[in-house]
């Protein structure tokens, strides 16, 4: 018990050390057990920002704890190691989420009319590859509207998520930049077929 | 500085720490890229900001358990196995030497058999209860196999075999690449055999991601996982 109370107060780098050294003891194992459970809330709390589901959260979480465990032995020591458990909860997360669209929201987007002309989506995706999106993006939106586009369209993060994660205080929040980012993108798009 | 040199995650907090000035601190907040996974970053950092409708409680509980159960009380119900292999001896041979103690002999020796073939039969017998404990998507059930990775093997052709020690009962195995950050690179499914064969393209394929690359196999019975192997580094033979 008194071990278990030491181990807890236990700074990352050190569970880590100990974990690596000892990986099928129990020491080892032990070290290991506190580390991650360490980072499950923050875990759980951004799988459940992807999915908005308690159960699918938790087995999403589940699964990334399990995953990190499993290549505790590859994490290189570049970063803190919360910075590494984002990289494999990130990966993880956007693998599970299907990627949203660029240039149009959901359904009800009052820009997502039908129009006779082609998908600008897709003529845009057929020309561009990711670092000219990038680049166009850059070219012509304002700094808040790309970042909110690229959380949403390459991130894969929910649009409640970004209003939070860029602290938008307007009261549509992100939707509206989105809205106003595609337009802007959109029109940028005309403009260079013609 | 152009955007393809976008900063790595791994520094980005040592980035932001450089003076504002800085080209690569500069690049970190005005690379919409970069400053958005920045930001994603610090969010996933930041403890107090807490999604509405997540049930934080429940979640640290079941967590808890969940991680108890895949790490620590793996390890300590094996090391109890092992020691109890090593110290005690085992039932049969406490049943003998019993036998050969006791003053009964013969008739002690028909009526212990009698009781235990019995209660062998009883236990063969009794309808199967599903375990109480349960078992984490993706985790391996105490006890069950695990496919045990061979060393992969250059073929004539340029192409490399990939094989694993079979999982009993396992009908299909699906055998997955990762980058370091456990981001899948590629994944197969092969059927009931235990390996795979990867052309010479597929094995260049593979080498053009130009990182460490790490391979693992998962026991499959219908869409049921039933095993799942360590994850080793893949190298292509022939190359360090």
């Amino acid at each position: 018990m008194a071990e278990r109370r030491d181990i807890i107060m236990e700074p990352d780098e050190s569970l880590l050390r100990r974990a690596l050294q000892d990986p099928e003891g129990n020491r080892g194992r032990r070290a290991a057990s506190v580390l991650l459970s360490r980072y499950q809330r923050q875990v759980y709390a951004w799988c459940f920002r992807y999915v908005q589901d308690h159960e699918r959260a938790l087995e999403m979480a589940q699964e990334v704890l399990a995953r990190a465990y499993v290549k505790l032995g590859l994490f290189s020591g570049r970063s803190k190691f919360g910075t590494w458990l984002f990289a494999v909860t990130r990966s993880y997360c956007l693998n599970e989420v299907e990627r949203p669209r660029l240039l149009v929201g959901s359904p009800e987007d009052p820009d997502c009319l039908s129009s006779d002309r082609p998908d600008p989506e897709r003529v845009l995706l057929e020309r561009l590859d990711e670092e000219a999106v990038l680049e166009l993006i850059e070219k012509h939106l304002d700094p808040v509207e790309q970042k909110a586009l690229w959380l949403r369209s390459f991130e894969r993060m929910p649009v409640e998520t970004i209003t939070r994660v860029l602290r938008i205080e307007n009261p549509s929040g992100a939707r509206a930049v989105l809205q106003r980012a595609r337009r802007k993108l959109r029109t940028a798009l005309e403009a260079r077929r013609q | 500085m152009t955007k393809r040199e976008c900063i790595d995650i791994a520094e980005m907090q040592d980035v932001f720490e450089l003076p504002r000035s800085h080209p690569r601190r500069r690049h970190l907040e005005e690379c919409p890229r970069c400053a958005s996974l920045f930001a994603s970053l610090r969010s996933f950092s930041d403890t107090s900001d807490e999604p509405a409708g997540a049930d934080f409680e429940d979640a640290d509980r079941r967590l808890s358990e969940a991680v108890e159960n895949r790490i620590v009380r793996a390890t300590s119900a094996r090391a109890d196995r092992a020691s109890v292999q090593e110290s005690a001896p085992s039932a049969i041979a406490r049943v003998f030497e019993y036998l050969q103690r006791s003053p009964l002999r013969p008739i002690t020796a028909v009526a212990v058999l009698a009781i235990a073939l019995l209660g062998i039969r009883m236990i063969v017998n009794a309808p199967h209860e599903p375990s109480r404990t349960r078992t984490l998507r993706g985790e391996t059930a105490p006890g069950k196999q695990q496919p045990v990775l061979e060393s992969p093997r250059l073929l004539t052709d340029g192409g490399t075999r990939l094989s694993w020690r079979p999982v009993e009962r396992a009908q299909s195995y699906r055998v997955v690449f990762y980058r370091a950050d456990m981001s899948e690179v590629a994944r197969w499914e092969t059927g009931p055999e235990s390996n795979l064969l990867l052309n010479a393209a597929k094995v260049e394929a593979l080498a053009e991601a130009r990182e460490p690359l790490f391979w693992g196999v998962t026991a499959l019975r219908g869409r049921d996982e039933i095993g799942r192997s360590p994850i080793r580094v893949f190298t292509v033979p022939g190359k360090s």
